[in-house]
């Protein structure tokens, strides 16, 4: 074939149409839709293919072909249009052959391809399986966070009591100790690490060969443990460990500690040693505790066996929990033998052992303190008289839980008290008798106040009696001076009668108050005399005297107070004042002073001196000094030396 | 029963003390109507002469004192009796003062202390 001449070989198509425009329309229009059609397939192919990637490799070479044979097809309809013109049909009819071979390959293809296509489930199947497994799914995610929550949940419990464990562990007073089957220590607490003394953690993870290097342990008897018979060996060896005291020692450090071990091992399910722990208890302060109280006892001990006596404990029930040597030796008994017993038990004497429980039981119940004679015998049979002192022993509460007791052997006590009873009664005899002897003193002294009052009475009649002689004589007499004279001497003896009459009137009819009786005395003197105008006036310090002192007084108060009367006031009016006190040192000032003229025949002149002789005689007798001055009124005034 | 006369009565048992009595009283210018040794002379005498006053001691011959006399005499003639004793002691002075004494003095008796007894005995307000 002449590709060149098929130009000139051939009619155009159109020829066939006979040009016609109608029917030419007709094809170049269909032709072009279908060709436009066939052109837009193979792009959206394309794109498909590209926008699926999750496509096999071999379903996108399907759909790349199938689009290659649409492309051909659509190009034999853009060239049919063109023959309608150009008659070009050997380039037509080799491209329709082209088309044919990608057809064919296509249609073959997609034969192959059928039942895969038909294993595809449908759209509908496809929705059906998704929502299934969506709900699966959602159940799942479900029972995923269930669990997740019960998986924190235990984790939770698990911490929380692991942190419970971890503080018990932590804080527990006691040591805990956990080591491994091959006795390498993997844990202390702090408690362990305390009282093993460890600073640093890992000084605390040391294996068992490593102890007896520095340590060396005692059993509470002192005795050096041997190293096998240490707490941890003995756990090591699958012993358990109850209650072992151990002490002990490093041997650098000198540091010690005191402590009571327990201990397991811990074996695993297939009965092989796991790991063993021990935990311990410091004891050192129990034992010092023990120590003191131990010292305590034997001071107690020491103290009361040294103390002569009976001292004792009982318990609530009456059991002897304390006794000294004195009362072993009492009960004649080894205190071993009534330790722990009634006295109902180790006394010999049935009612002896009664009284003593009962007073006991009162001592309890009551809870106060006696003191109490009991009577309990020695071992030879002699009867011996005790003073019990009792008290309750109670506890830290105030329950009383028993009795201390003292006992003294009174017998010699008792014995001197009778012979103090028979002193005493002697004593009282003597008493008696010497109330007797008193009573008859009484009736004596009564007896001589009589006798006194008797005689003052008959010294005061005879006063009377040299009075009325007085009277007498003076009415004989007629010279005036003699009268005075007479009269003076009245005034001397009624001094005299006062002082009597004062001590008539005391109590003790020996001394009697100055104060009021000088008063009395100078009242009478001044009445005795004319002068209506004088006045008197006292200062008296209160002042019990006797007679020797008294009547010299009231003998110069008399003289002075009557030469004031005489002399000092020619006027008729004026003042007197006696003054009579004691000085510290016991010796006495009387002061007779007037507000008259001064004179100065103060001593006395009118009974020829007799008044002057009595004051001086009187100033000596009472071992006086006088003094006298007449600058306004007179003023006489006589020291008087302490009585002895 | 006829008044009282303007006369002393003077009762003691001591002559010499009577005596001087007598002169003070006298001294006064009063008239003494007579003396007594005992209760008894003293009674009969105060009721012959019915004196104003009677100075009576305690102390008498005879078994009545001075006392026992006053409770007389102020009973039946109701003279004024004063009492000049030399006992101080209490129960004497308890026994003068049931007996409605006009005064009690205590010897020794100085003439101003007689003269204001018998003054005051003598005044008529005195009860």
């Amino acid at each position: 074939m002449n590709w060149r001449s098929q130009y000139e070989l051939f009619m155009p198509h159109g020829m066939c149409f006979l040009w016609q425009p109608e029917l030419m329309a007709l094809h170049v229009v269909s032709d072009a839709l279908i060709a436009l059609a066939y052109f837009t397939i193979p792009f959206a192919i394309l794109r498909f293919v590209q926008g699926r990637n999750d496509l096999e490799p071999r379903h996108q070479r399907m759909a790349l072909l199938f689009a290659a044979f649409i492309a051909f097809c659509g190009l034999t309809h853009v060239v049919s249009i063109y023959v309608l013109w150009v008659p070009i049909y050997i380039i037509e009819g080799w491209l329709k052959a082209i088309t044919a071979v990608v057809s064919v390959a296509t249609a073959i293809g997609l034969t192959k391809l059928v039942p895969q296509a038909l294993a595809l489930p449908s759209a509908e199947a496809m929705r059906i399986e998704i929502r299934a497994h969506r709900e699966t799914m959602l159940a799942l995610d479900a029972a995923r966070a269930a669990l997740a929550v019960k998986v924190d949940r235990t984790e939770e419990a698990l911490r929380d009591s692991e942190q419970k464990f971890g503080a018990v562990v932590e804080h527990m007073s006691e040591g805990l100790m956990i080591f491994d089957q091959h006795g390498a220590v993997t844990f202390h607490n702090p408690a362990s690490a305390r009282i093993h003394g460890i600073e640093h953690e890992a000084d605390g993870l040391f294996h068992r060969d490593e102890l007896p290097v520095q340590w060396r342990g005692w059993t509470r008897e002192g005795e050096l443990l041997p190293f096998e018979e240490w707490p941890l060996l003995r756990v090591l060896r699958g012993e358990r460990v109850r209650n072992q005291y151990f002490h002990a020692e490093r041997a650098d450090t000198g540091r010690s500690f005191d402590a009571v071990y327990n201990g397991a091992p811990i074996y695993a399910a297939d009965g092989t040693l796991l790991l063993g722990f021990i935990t311990l208890r410091d004891v050192r302060d129990e034992i010092e505790a023990q120590q003191a109280l131990a010292h305590t006892n034997d001071l107690l001990r020491g103290f009361t066996d040294a103390i002569p006596g009976v001292i004792f404990a009982k318990d609530r029930e009456g059991r002897m929990v304390f006794a000294n040597d004195g009362t072993a030796a009492l009960i004649g008994k080894a205190k071993n033998d009534f330790l722990g017993k009634t006295d109902a038990e180790f006394l010999d004497d049935p009612a002896q052992a009664n009284a003593v429980m009962a007073n006991d039981r009162r001592v309890m119940e009551t809870g106060t303190t006696e003191q109490i004679e009991e009577q309990v015998s020695l071992p030879n049979g002699a009867a011996v008289t005790w003073l019990s002192t009792k008290a309750p022993l109670r506890d830290a509460d105030g329950t009383v839980t028993g009795i201390i007791g003292l006992s003294v052997d009174i017998g010699a006590q008792k014995a001197s008290e009778a012979e103090l009873g028979r002193l005493n009664a002697q004593l009282e005899s003597q008493t008696e008798a010497l109330t007797v002897a008193n009573g008859r003193l009484s009736a004596a002294l009564v007896q001589r106040d009589l006798l006194l009052q008797e005689v003052y009475h008959r010294v005061k009649n005879n006063m009377q009696m040299v009075d009325s002689f007085l009277v007498l004589q003076k009415a004989a007499l007629t010279d005036p001076v003699a009268k005075n004279a007479l009269t003076s001497l009245r005034k001397r003896v009624h001094a005299l009668g006062l002082v009597h009459h004062q001590l008539m009137q005391s109590g003790n009819l020996t001394t009697f108050d100055i104060a009021p009786f000088l008063r009395e005395l100078a009242d009478n003197i001044l009445d005795g005399s004319a002068s209506n105008d004088v006045g008197i006036s006292v200062h008296a310090d209160t002042l019990d005297v006797g007679l020797d002192f008294a009547i010299p007084l009231a003998l110069l108060v008399t003289e002075l107070v009557t030469n004031a009367l005489k002399h000092a006031f020619p006027g008729g009016q004026g003042h007197i004042d006696v003054q009579l006190s004691q000085n510290a040192d016991g010796s006495f000032a009387l002061v007779v002073s007037d507000t008259g003229i001064g004179y100065t025949n103060a001593l006395g002149s009118s009974a020829g001196g007799l008044g002057t002789k009595i004051i001086t005689a009187l100033v000596r007798q009472l071992r006086a000094t006088m003094t006298m001055h007449s600058e306004h009124g007179t003023r006489v005034a006589i020291h008087i030396a302490a009585i002895e | 029963m006829s008044a009282l006369q303007r006369q002393v009565l003077v009762v003691d048992d001591e002559f010499i003390i009577v005596m001087g009595l007598i002169d003070q009283v006298e001294e006064m210018g009063l008239t003494v109507c007579g003396s007594a040794a005992t209760a008894d002379e003293a009674v009969a005498l105060a009721r012959q002469h019915r004196p104003m006053v009677v100075l009576m001691d305690l102390r008498l011959d005879g078994t009545k004192d001075g006392v026992d006399a006053a409770m007389v005499i102020h009973e039946e003639i109701g003279s004024k009796v004063i009492f000049i004793t030399g006992s101080q002691e209490p129960d004497s002075v308890a026994r003068m003062r049931t007996d409605h004494p006009c005064a009690i003095l205590f010897k020794p008796v100085s003439s101003h202390k007689l003269r204001n007894a018998i003054t005051a005995a003598l005044s008529p307000c005195d009860v």
